[in-house]
């Protein structure tokens, strides 16, 4: 049997990052604040040199080191707003160019999602609305591990902040967190707003419709197709318009409602189950947690978008009877349909 | 920086010259002891203290900067550093006790030692109480290098936290009122945007200035984060503390910013809020004071 997933991926030691791109906003940041560079750059193979000569591209291992000594080094609590604030549009060639060009919430959030190889590697944005509101949730593409909340701070300062100074409005979003309150919960506060909740099922970025197809000044409608274009090469420049993480998330949330196993999904990505297994290790993750995440977000969306109950919802997921599905469902979130639903 | 590192290389290098110059003499009047009569512990020991002593010295030229008091404590601890430091050689060589200085070496340097350390944390007393006097608007109570803000010279949210709690108790005890105003700048991540990171960090460190020339000596300010500020203000009705959130604005607002590369007026303002302390504990006082600024900011008259 032929594979369908012909090109795997990019994976956490895929050398696929520009190393002038994120990594040097990042390095440019920690300078200002008078890091040391050369403790900046320590294990993390890369040399001052090279943001020069902007040729170099680094693997997302590469990247989490740099993030993890910049954060020793600057030791302050707002490191990743700062960053995030001078993250987007950017100078990621024309990516950013078409960022800019946008003329509404959805267009902005289209490129974001459709190029997050170059606009955001290692945190993957999701997109969907339903009739009140639009959602955005965040997910690991590399195993960020440790840098998981530093990353996803950055990212959501990194959109509102954009979305802020394109839009020259302010919106009242509403943002979601996987995680428990942080002590430093008043940057939270400046930099995004007021509206959190934290130890929720996603990391997830919520908004009224309304605001999704108001038009933005600025805006070029024509030129922006030019920019899509050469952001369209751009990305087939690129190792992979996707990392592995992704791929195999794609391919089990499209196929989630038939029975899958280890053997199964590795065939259909054309490797074996043990390399699968190496692969997701790698990661920081296993195939059972990938199949509960995708089940997960698949009864949220079903609930929030197509107003689903609990009976639906199991039976959507081919689950034979409500024991079971409660039973599930208390390992993938912590808590009974019921509650939550 | 360059002018700290010259000095320390200046009194290590003499240190390292005079302490050459001691073993050369004792060496020269005394004779090498045997291997069995040398006690090792008290080699160690002695050694031990030496390096610590040097410890001593490299933190203190590393982080004050050069002048009296950083000269006066550095002579006190070379002179230590160079008595101890005869103290291990004695250990190794035996000087005569027919001759009348043959400990000189290692008791001299020591009272001189004491007095220059003496005179030095003296004086660092003294400088103590000047740079207390210039930070009475930035802390109160206690102080704690771990909270302060790593970008602008006030205290973060962690000593805003702390130091509120000891407010509230106080105010209670007093009876006192005690008010705390927010004050964020509008627009800053277009300021931000348009003038770049360095540029707005640079307002972000004048604006404190200027807010703290703003405030009474026994209030207090503190950076929450990124652009918002909350001041303490200690015995003050709400009707005062509205009347100083009005000042701090305006001051704001008149102040005069050009970039530092192409001059270029930038125009600011602040929304401040100011809220009187309740019954509430002090997690719940600056998250509703921060609910409020939020609000304010909102309101489409705020808007961009």
């Amino acid at each position: 049997m032929t594979p369908l997933i012909k090109t795997l991926g990019y994976e956490i030691d895929t050398a696929c990052i520009a190393t002038h791109h994120q990594p040097a906003v990042l390095v440019e940041f920690a300078l200002s604040r008078e890091v040391d560079s050369r403790q900046l750059l320590r294990s993390t193979r890369i040399q001052l040199e090279d943001f020069r000569l902007a040729e170099k591209r680094i693997s997302p291992d590469q990247y989490l080191t740099l993030i993890s000594n910049c954060r020793k080094l600057v030791n302050a609590d707002d490191t990743s707003f700062l960053y995030g604030q001078r993250l987007w549009p950017g100078c990621f060639g024309a990516a950013s160019q078409a960022l800019q060009l946008v003329s509404n919430l959805r267009q902005a959030i289209e490129i974001i999602c459709d190029f997050h190889a170059i606009l955001s590697p290692l945190f993957t944005p999701r997109f969907y609305a339903n009739e009140q509101e639009l959602f955005i949730f965040w997910q690991d593409a590399t195993g960020s591990d440790e840098q998981q909340q530093f990353l996803i701070e950055a990212h959501m300062t990194a959109f509102i902040s954009m979305v802020s100074w394109l839009s020259k409005e302010k919106m009242p979003w509403n943002f979601e967190f996987t995680y428990s309150e942080p002590t430093y919960i008043e940057q939270y506060w400046v930099n995004l707003g007021q509206d959190l909740t934290f130890n929720q099922q996603m990391n997830c970025m919520r908004l009224p419709i309304e605001f999704l197809d108001k038009p933005w000044p600025n805006a070029s409608q024509i030129s922006i197709h030019g920019a899509l274009k050469e952001t369209h090469k751009q990305l087939l420049s690129l190792h992979s318009p996707q990392s592995f993480i992704d791929q195999l998330y794609d391919y089990i949330q499209t196929h989630i409602r038939q029975p899958l196993n280890l053997e199964k999904v590795s065939a259909a990505f054309g490797i074996s189950p043990a390399s699968m297994k190496r692969k997701l290790k790698k990661h920081h993750t296993t195939f059972q947690q990938q199949i509960d995440l995708a089940r997960k977000n698949t009864a949220i969306y079903l609930f929030q978008v197509k107003h689903f109950n609990n009976q639906q919802i199991a039976e959507y997921l081919r689950f034979n009877d409500m024991n079971n599905y409660r039973r599930a469902f208390k390992r993938w979130t912590g808590l009974s349909p019921y509650t939550l639903f | 920086m360059k002018k700290r590192a010259f000095l320390q290389t200046c009194y290590s290098y003499g240190l390292a010259i005079a302490i050459g110059i001691g073993v050369m003499i004792i060496s020269v009047w005394g004779d090498l002891k045997p291997t069995v009569e040398i006690s090792w512990l008290d080699v160690f020991s002695e050694g031990g203290m030496v390096i610590l002593a040097l410890f001593w010295l490299g933190l203190l030229l590393r982080s004050r900067p050069a002048g009296r008091v950083t000269q006066l404590l550095a002579l006190g601890l070379c002179a230590i550093v160079f008595s101890w430091s005869m103290d291990v050689v004695d250990e190794f060589i035996r000087m005569p006790s027919t001759l009348i200085w043959h400990n000189w070496l290692e008791s001299l340097p020591i009272p001189i030692a004491l007095v220059l350390l003496s005179i030095g944390i003296y004086h660092w007393h003294q400088e103590e109480i000047a740079i207390s006097a210039q930070m009475v608007k930035r802390e109160r109570y206690f102080r704690e290098h771990r909270l302060f803000d790593k970008l602008i010279p006030v205290g973060g949210a962690a000593y805003l936290k702390k130091l509120l709690k000891l407010s509230l108790a106080e105010s209670k005890k007093l009876q006192q009122p005690l008010a705390l105003i927010a004050i964020d700048l509008d627009n800053f991540n277009m300021i931000n945007r348009l003038y770049g990171p360095e540029e707005s960090d640079h307002i972000l460190q004048l604006i404190c200035q200027l807010l703290v020339l703003n405030l009474r000596d026994e209030d207090l300010i503190c950076r929450l984060a990124g652009d918002r500020f909350v001041v303490l203000l200690h015995n003050t009705s709400e009707y005062e503390a509205q009347q100083m959130s009005m000042d701090l604005q305006n001051a704001v607002a008149s102040f005069a910013y050009r970039t530092r590369q192409h001059h270029q007026r930038v125009y600011l303002s602040a929304t401040a809020v100011t809220t009187m302390a309740r019954t509430d504990d002090s997690d719940s006082l600056i998250k509703r004071l921060n609910l409020e600024i939020s609000k304010t900011k909102q309101q489409p008259s705020n808007a961009l």
